[in-house]
């Protein structure tokens, strides 16, 4: 017990570094935490909304694709930033790793906890907004908690098993964002589900983040969310989640043994 | 006796080629021989805890592997490496701190990376911030913003107050100014004093020495002798001496013999020559002020052979002359008239030369002591242990006026 209450004190402290060495040095400090997803948002925004005039069916109006595209994109922005550290989290302690005695795993796992917490910070400010224009259902939340936990457990198994293999692939360094941009562009963030063709609609079951955004709409927004896209959510979360934690303790021995 | 440090047939390897199938290899704790750099291999050592225990080699013998095998920052490739209790190890002090980071936060970091329990967390700040001596107000700027020196003294006291069973020490202790190295010097002592196990180890032969009571020297990946220190270190010490020079092969304790094979037109000859105990057994080792004879057999060519001369050097394994005699530096010198065979014994009884190795040279003279009859160069290898704590090449007599 001691000892799991002595790496959640390490977990603790270096999620602290982690986010405090960020934006040390830089005039912004913490808002950048704030500034940089905002003007993410703003550019989707002008582009989908206002030149190409994307609508979504159940929500009508301007108004409507903008907190549709904050319920898909705050999740993805804290996914994809916490997936991409994560991978390169042990190749950047490299040495720390060679030269203090480290819990391994802290890395990835504090590199996900990082990219995670401003993302709940501004899925608590979308709720509130959506609590006074919205289309808020309590029955819809419930399932916030579950989509919130899938995403969790998602990022932790498939982030450090990343980060394993990225030490001993640089090359994933630059795979990685290529591979999420591609994900981005398939997944329901921009768009409607039902802009999608009908014929292609069913595989979307097979890319696990389409699936946890489909779960983000439908918390928030009280959007249908498709029995086929429930179960493929529990089945990635389980896959990637548990297969990613088995796979990084079998491969984290080998790690310090030979390289 | 409980064992601190156990390591059994440790071998660490580093994989040096890089081509995709040894990496995914790798992965899954497999490697190809050829890919494969190994830095340490097959050492097995146990170090009993209460020891202070050296560790000696040339750069690039595995040193600081084996140290970050103990200090638990590598795994061994193949074998076990079994350390009870908590280790500190000062190999590279700083390395776990954050420059943008204040020097309270990196203290508590590396306290709970130490493993201190949260009910100790305060003390064990307070006791680290008392020992740097830094103030309260430096303490809360970043340690960018810290002097090398500073940095230094904050790293050591986070990295030793930590109450380990196990110390590392990696040629730490020349850390700040004179007085924090006198600081760390005795808090390492105190370590010691108190029954700690520590794992020195260090180019500085003198403190090894000073510090040691046992070492073991690791050449080029293996363990080459473990061994009381003064044994092991003075061994080490002519190793290097001896380096550019062919001693390496020859065998401690062989006497000299005339090989028949190439005997020298000289009308007289050296035909043995060994180094005995008084007691007149051959040697090879033997402990400062100990009595040894040099035992030379010198034959003639003929009946009306030459008189001659006999000289003795001693020389140290790097070629220096150490001490050099001959029959005709004697007050009165006679030659020596040679019949057939005869042996000369050249008798020190009390050989005041500290640890080293040696050779003997033997020359046979003609009367005047000029030309050279025959020669015995560098043979009879053996080596001295030193008995107490004096450094050099001899032991010179002395008293202290206190």
């Amino acid at each position: 017990m001691g000892k799991q209450l002595q790496i959640l004190r390490i977990l603790q402290l270096w999620t602290h570094r982690e986010i405090v060495s960020r934006y040390a040095g830089s005039v912004g400090g913490l808002l950048w935490a704030l500034l940089q997803p905002l003007l993410t948002i703003a550019l989707y925004y002008f582009v989908f909304a206002v030149v190409l005039k994307v609508r979504i069916p159940e929500l009508a109006s301007e108004e409507g694709y903008f907190l549709y595209l904050l319920a898909g994109l705050l999740p993805w922005l804290g996914l994809a930033e916490g997936l991409a550290a994560a991978a390169a989290s042990l190749v950047a302690n490299e040495s720390l790793l060679k030269k203090v005695v480290f819990p391994v795993g802290i890395l990835p796992l504090s590199s996900v906890l990082a990219a995670l917490v401003p993302q709940v910070v501004a899925l608590a400010v979308f709720l509130v907004v959506l609590a006074a224009v919205g289309p808020l259902s309590v029955q819809g939340l419930l399932w916030l908690p579950v989509v919130l936990g899938c995403q969790l457990a998602m990022t932790v198994g498939l982030g450090m098993m990343l980060a394993v293999l990225t030490f001993y692939f640089r090359d994933l360094q630059q795979l990685i964002p290529v591979v999420m941009q591609f994900l981005f562009y398939m997944a329901p963030v921009l768009y409607p589900r039902d802009f999608v063709p009908p014929q292609y609609q069913g595989w979307l079951v097979v890319h696990p983040f389409a699936t946890l955004i489909d779960g983000y709409h439908r918390a928030l927004l009280d959007l249908p969310w498709s029995e086929d896209s429930r179960l493929a959510l529990m089945l990635w979360t389980l896959f990637l989640g548990g297969g990613g934690l088995i796979g990084y303790r079998r491969l984290r021995r080998s790690m310090g043994a030979w390289l | 006796m409980t064992r601190a440090v156990e390591l059994k047939g440790v071998s660490r390897g580093y994989l040096v080629r890089n081509r995709f199938s040894d990496r995914f290899l790798a992965l899954f704790g497999k490697v190809r021989q050829d890919a494969v750099y190994w830095a340490l291999r097959d050492v097995s050592l146990s170090i009993a805890s209460g020891e202070t225990f050296g560790l000696i080699g040339e750069n690039g013998a595995g040193k600081s592997t084996l140290l970050k095998i103990v200090a638990g920052t590598l795994r061994p490739s193949c074998g076990e490496a079994v350390i009870r209790g908590r280790v500190a190890a000062l190999l590279e002090l700083g390395a776990g701190f954050h420059p943008e980071q204040s020097g309270w936060d990196n203290i508590r970091l590396m306290g709970a990376l130490a493993g201190i329990p949260a009910e100790d967390t305060s003390r064990y700040i307070r006791e680290v911030a008392e020992f740097s001596e830094l103030s309260d107000e430096i303490l809360a700027r970043p340690v960018k913003t810290y002097s090398s020196g500073m940095f230094m003294r904050l790293a050591f006291s986070a990295a030793t107050n930590v109450d380990p069973d196990v110390l590392i020490v990696d040629e730490a202790l020349s850390v700040g100014d004179l007085h924090f190295q006198k600081k760390s010097l005795d808090r390492i002592l105190a370590f010691r004093e108190q029954g700690k196990t520590v794992l020195f180890c260090s180019h500085n032969l003198y403190q090894v020495r000073s510090l040691c009571t046992r070492v073991a020297w690791l050449d080029r990946g293996r363990l080459r002798q473990v061994g009381d220190t003064e044994t092991v270190v003075s061994a080490f010490e002519s190793y290097e001496r001896e380096k550019n020079t062919g001693f390496r092969e020859m065998v401690p304790g062989t006497p000299f013999f005339r090989n028949s094979g190439k005997v020298r037109e000289a009308p007289v000859r050296l035909e043995y020559v060994a180094l005995e105990d008084l007691e007149g057994k051959v040697i090879s080792r033997l402990a400062s002020f100990q009595g040894c004879r040099v035992v030379v057999d010198i034959a003639a060519e003929s009946s009306e052979a030459p008189p001659c001369h006999l000289g003795v050097v001693i020389v140290r394994n790097d070629r220096e002359n150490i001490f050099g005699t001959a029959t005709h530096f004697l007050p009165e010198a006679v030659p020596l008239t040679i019949r057939d065979r005869r042996r000369i014994a050249l008798t020190f009884p009390s050989l005041p030369l500290l640890s080293g190795d040696y050779l003997l040279s033997v020359y046979v003279l003609d009367d005047s002591g000029l030309q050279v009859y025959d020669q015995a160069e560098l043979v009879c290898p053996f080596t001295v242990i030193g008995q107490g704590r004096e450094c050099g090449l001899v032991y010179i007599d002395h008293r202290w006026e206190l």
